[in-house]
């Protein structure tokens, strides 16, 4: 095929004949070509242990030879760049040194953890051999009885050679053998004149010696090329390090359920482990506790990381490598904790995809109310005298009028009393016998959280409703209890609206859109109640009034209408007698109705100078929640831009502030009102004499200005007989029904952020009863973070926000406060070390992969006590002196031989490195060789 | 297309020539004797920034003192406010800490954009410059002056918070970071803006 042939001549080849072979050399030419893999190596030197930290960049492509699936995986470790000063030590060195021999030689990642994170994506290849970039090929179907066999495998590696040969490529490949129970690999790796091959063997039972350092270096001996031997004189370095397993620590911290007073089959009392509890300032309506099987294992391993051949001694008669012999010694710690509050948060993230109503669990008619009966005329109910007495008489002592409906057992898991129970913690006033949470009035003041959780106040009824449901959904009854309680809350709401009485736990004022839904909601149907007893209180007062007035036949209303309170008193018209037809009755005499208070203190009608200018008594502004201002503002942006129909929406209180005025001062006139509406266009203007005129702006007087014409429209009503802006009655229903008809889906997204809110609160509280709120408090802040963003991306946007990483964040957290605690007791606190000192190891495993040095003898050498490990070893120490050969798991033994990296006069003689991992535990051995060869004279 | 939505809210006092600046804007026309704004009012107009189309919806709020309890419930998910106040009365600069510390309250974004505008610069000036950009400055604000009656420098005041707005970490999540970038602490474009504007 590779005939030279001329471009003149006629020209033909064929490939048709070509082996799976050739093929396959060809597919895979591409693939490294693609990948760069020959591209010059910026060679740098790792930092310690920076393999086991960074990042790792796979890139995959799938081949298909043989009649079966073979991915080669491309892996890079994600290195930061460093400062340009440290490449160029590099750069006088040999030219025939790649990457591939520097990492081999590189001591500084020759040991990495002894536990292995699930979340860590480092590959046995680079743990192994400590590569930062190789390349894997493997069969895609691991269950496919392929790469067996020595033919088969020789197959790819040949290839693998001859590929790399031919693209230059400098990066180990690898293949994959497949077996059930090792990890094996072959690979080979091409530089200038050199090839690195790599053997991966185990072995289940070894021979006694190859268990030990002399046996394994005279194994090496016999591998590496002659020409070591013979020309250099370099002793080869080797690394050891020992890990020993010392006893699980079990802690218990007993699963507590709030208002679950069954004894749970879980907290069983384990012999040998005792139990503490988790104190708490405050109450959660959230379970805490870990479950039975959370542990920490610890492993403690002592490293020698760089000997040379001769000092040390290692056979299984006589060893050096004893922990008292040893210059590092490191704890780890690898915890398996999973605690109740993370498993019940997960659990609640179910019920984002169950859309079934609540009715489909608690039955029609819930609510105490047939479903006509809310839609014929709600009035009818509200104006029942009887009530109405009762409301106002009744207020300080909550005797409420026992409806069967209201006392109807809500089908549902839970009992009557569990349920009143719940209801006590959300309604204490009305359940004062059982109450042992009252609100904390206080609380409501304060200014509003400054982390801006789109939430509501900590504590708040949100807060409390929100972890129960979780709490329900996961401990009391699942969906059925949470459909239960909720139901129960809403019919308690229902009853609290009846009885004009106010929902407490709940921030007052407008619906504050920086809080959650179900808090503005909260906060509208408080605004309800409230302009409801407003109202109520007026009229009532005003039969009274009038009663009075019939029998003193003494008209004095104008009076009684200026010591009117300055809150904004709310005239209702009569909405039994008006009707709805003409809810407006246009006041035709002059008699004045409806004044606030006059405007500023010498202010005149400017046609009528002896009658001052009052400011009517006006409608207060229309609360809305953030549902509703969303309609709204779709509504206005269907309307379009500049469209005179969004004017119109907007006139309405304009035009309501207009008739007020006119009843308030009816021989004003439209100047008049707009020198106390909008000053600004009661402009002052200057004449050739030098007098000064008032005369309304250019804008106001323009043909077709809107004010003008709502003034034409405006008749003198006092608010008292206007149409209200803001229907209480309607407002509340309609959030009552609002509440009364969500999904199980939407209950969740009602309440998921308060939940979440409360539980990173409650783990701050555990933290400080702790004393550790300072270690973590960067993670604690994270959470706050994340769950502000997240609380304010989901108003509007269907699909639902994804928690999944919060909750992983969360539970992270959780299962660092069990090791902390496990560490606590390791560490012999409070008897044998302090608590700063404690902090202070603890730190290092936060930061360093779970890992805290017990003992560096150089630093002890030094006088640096706690960076040497300080009392944690002379701890540790003795426990293992007893038994040290039972609780050693495994020995690592690595030994690395350099050729001259300097060229002499001969020319290239640069040998390569030769490596051999080898890792013992028990009777298994596991070797892993990595030996150059030159190829110049092959 | 309907993710790229912006909506901005010009705030401020009466007759500072709110409602002008937009329709200068979006309609490159200006009527002494529009009407007076009532309540609300918005309008919109796709702006190209770096070949991306953005639908930047304008809410024009009325200046008025009444309607001041209606106007906050417009201030939702609002990415950017225009603060705008009137160089020939220094009172309408004073008050525009009242209706930023309103916005404060009342906005559900923390990171909220805010450019502050001196208009009616072809009048003759009662608000010295430098006033107007110490005032953005306290506040972290970007600041520019313009003429909504002789069209200067309008239609940058869009461009710059519109530009301020893509720019942020914010948009590109599509969420709000509290730990995110901070507005207008560039001095340096300040003074750009500062310059730009002298007429």
């Amino acid at each position: 095929m590779a005939e030279e042939i001329d471009d003149n001549e006629f020209y033909r080849e064929n490939f048709s004949a070509d082996s799976d072979w050739e093929v396959f050399n060809a597919q895979l030419g591409e693939i490294l070509q693609k990948w760069n893999v020959n591209m010059p190596d910026a060679v740098r030197c790792f930092k310690q242990g920076e393999l086991y930290r960074c990042k790792w960049r796979v890139e995959r492509e799938l081949l298909d030879t043989l009649k079966n699936g073979i991915e080669v995986e491309f892996h890079q470790a994600i290195l930061d760049d460093v400062a340009k000063g440290e490449h160029e030590e590099q750069e006088g060195n040999c030219m025939q040194r790649t990457h591939l021999h520097e990492d081999l030689m590189s001591m500084a990642n020759t040991f990495g953890p002894p536990l292995r994170r699930t979340s860590s994506d480092l590959h046995t290849l680079a743990r192994i051999y400590g590569l930062r970039r190789f390349i894997l090929m493997h069969p895609v179907n691991a269950k496919s009885n392929f790469m067996k066999s020595t033919s088969e495998f020789n197959f790819f590696l040949s290839a693998a050679a001859v590929v790399a040969a031919e693209v230059g490529s400098v990066v180990p490949i690898f293949v994959q053998i497949y077996d059930p129970n090792w990890n094996f690999y072959t690979g080979v790796a091409m530089a200038p004149a050199l090839r690195t091959n790599f053997r991966l063997i185990g072995l289940d039972q070894a021979p006694t010696e190859c268990r030990y350092l002399m046996g394994l270096l005279t194994l090496f001996k016999e591998k590496i090329p002659n020409n070591y031997s013979s020309s250099s004189a370099q002793p080869a370095k080797v690394s050891v390090c020992t890990t020993y397993a010392l006893d699980t620590m079990r802690i218990r911290l007993p699963m507590y359920v709030p208002f679950d007073h069954g004894l749970s089959s879980e907290d069983i009392f384990v012999e040998g482990v005792d139990s503490i509890h988790l104190d708490l300032q405050q109450f959660y309506a959230l379970p805490h506790g870990y479950t039975p099987e959370s542990c920490t294992e610890m492993f403690v391993v002592y490293t020698w990381p760089e000997l040379s051949e001769h000092v040390a001694f290692d056979s299984e008669q006589r060893s050096d490598f004893i922990p008292s012999k040893a210059p590092l010694g490191k704890i780890y710690l690898s915890v398996e904790a999973s605690s109740y509050l993370s498993c019940c948060l997960k659990d609640y993230k179910s019920v984002a995809n169950i859309t079934r109503s609540l009715v489909s669990y608690v039955g029609r008619n819930f609510s105490g109310i047939s479903s006509g009966a809310e839609t014929t005329n709600p009035l009818d109910q509200l104006t029942e005298h009887q009530l109405g007495s009762k409301r106002i008489g009744g207020r300080s002592n909550y005797e409420l009028p026992t409806q069967s409906t209201l006392t109807k057992r809500l089908p549902g898991p839970m009992t009557e009393s569990e349920l009143s129970e719940l209801l006590a913690y959300l309604f204490p006033d009305m359940h004062p016998e059982m109450a042992l949470f009252p609100y904390n009035k206080q609380s409501f003041k304060d200014k509003f959280d400054p982390m801006r959780i789109k939430s509501a106040v900590p504590d708040s009824l949100v807060c409390r409703l929100s972890c129960l449901l979780t709490t329900c959904h996961a401990h009391l009854g699942s969906l059925e209890g949470m459909a239960q309680l909720w139901a129960a809350f809403t019919r308690q709401l229902r009853l609290l609206w009846d009885n004009s009485l106010a929902i407490p736990g709940i921030s007052g004022g407008f619906p504050d859109t920086r809080t959650c839904l179900l808090h503005q909601k909260l906060q509208m149907l408080n605004i309800c109640v409230e302009r409801r007893v407003q109202r109520e209180s007026v009229s009532k007062r005003k039969q009274q009034e009038q009663k009075k007035a019939n029998i003193s036949e003494d008209d004095n209303d104008d009076d009684d209408d200026d010591c009117d309170d300055d809150d904004g008193e709310f005239f209702d018209c009569d909405d039994v007698n008006s009707g709805s037809s003409s809810p407006v009755k246009a006041v035709l005499s002059f008699k004045p109705e409806g004044r606030l208070r006059q405007l500023g203190l010498n202010e005149r009608l400017l046609d009528e100078p002896e009658e001052f200018l009052y400011i009517p008594q006006t409608q207060e502004p229309v609360p809305k929640t953030e549902d509703q201002l969303q309609d709204d503002a779709e509504a206005m942006l269907k309307l379009g831009p500049g469209s005179g129909l969004t004017t119109e929406m907007m006139c309405t209180s304009l035009l309501s502030d207009m008739e007020a005025f006119k009843a308030a001062n009816p021989r004003g006139i439209m100047e008049d009102f707009i020198r106390w509406y909008s000053p600004k266009d009661w402009e002052e203007i200057q004449d050739e004499n030098g007098e000064i005129h008032h005369q309304l702006s250019v804008r106001m007087t323009t043909e077709g200005n809107t004010w003008q014409m709502v003034w034409q429209q405006a008749k003198p009503v006092p608010i008292a007989r206007q149409k209200r802006l803001f229907d209480d009655t309607h407002e509340a229903l309609k959030v009552l029904h609002y509440l009364e008809t969500r999904k199980m889906n939407e209950i969740y997204e009602l309440t998921i952020i308060p939940t979440l809110h409360t539980a990173i609160l409650k783990l701050i509280d555990i933290f400080s009863i702790a004393h550790v709120e300072d270690l973590f408090s960067t993670q604690v802040e994270q959470l706050l973070g994340d769950l502000c963003r997240l609380s304010r991306s989901n108003s509007d946007t269907a699909h639902s926000v994804n928690y999944q990483n919060l909750l992983d964040d969360l539970s992270e957290l959780e299962r660092r406060f069990y090791q902390f605690k496990c560490f606590e007791r390791l560490s012999g606190y409070p008897r044998r070390s302090s608590r700063e000192q404690v902090k202070q190891q603890f730190k290092e495993i936060l930061k360093n992969d779970n890992s805290c040095t017990i003992l560096n003898k150089k630093l002890a050498a030094a006088g640096d006590v706690i960076g040497s490990g300080g009392s944690l070893y002379d701890i540790l120490n003795p426990k293992l002196e007893q038994d040290m050969s039972e609780r050693l798991i495994s020995k690592d033994y690595v030994i690395r031989l350099d050729g001259d990296t300097k060229t002499n006069e001969k020319g290239i003689n640069y040998l390569g490195p030769q490596f051999l991992r080898a890792i013992v535990t028990g009777e298994k051995l596991r070797l892993c060789g990595a030996f150059t060869e030159s190829t110049t004279f092959v | 297309m309907a993710d790229r939505a912006i909506k901005l809210l010009v705030i401020g006092e009466s007759g500072v020539g709110k409602s002008s600046l937009i329709r200068r804007f979006v309609e490159n026309k200006f009527d002494e004797n529009h009407d007076v704004t009532i309540g609300m009012d918005f309008k919109s107009k796709v702006m190209n920034v770096d070949g991306i189309d953005y639908k930047v919806a304008l809410w024009d709020t009325a200046g008025a003192e009444r309607f001041r309890s209606l106007t906050p419930s417009f201030y939702r998910k609002a990415l950017g406010a225009i603060l705008v106040y009137d160089i020939t009365n220094r009172d309408t600069l004073v008050k525009l800490e009242a209706w930023l510390a309103e916005l404060d309250s009342y906005s559900d974004n923390p990171n909220i954009a805010i450019i502050v505008v001196g208009n009616k610069i072809d009048q003759d000036r009662v608000v010295d410059r430098q006033e107007g950009r110490n005032f953005a400055r306290k506040h972290r604000a970007l600041f520019i002056e313009t003429s909504a009656r002789c069209d200067q420098f309008v239609s940058d005041v869009f461009k710059e918070i519109v530009e301020k707005i893509v720019s942020s970490e914010y948009f590109d999540n599509g969420q709000m970071n509290p730990n995110g970038m901070e507005i207008g602490s560039n001095d340096s474009d300040l003074d750009g803006n500062a310059s730009t504007c002298y007429c």
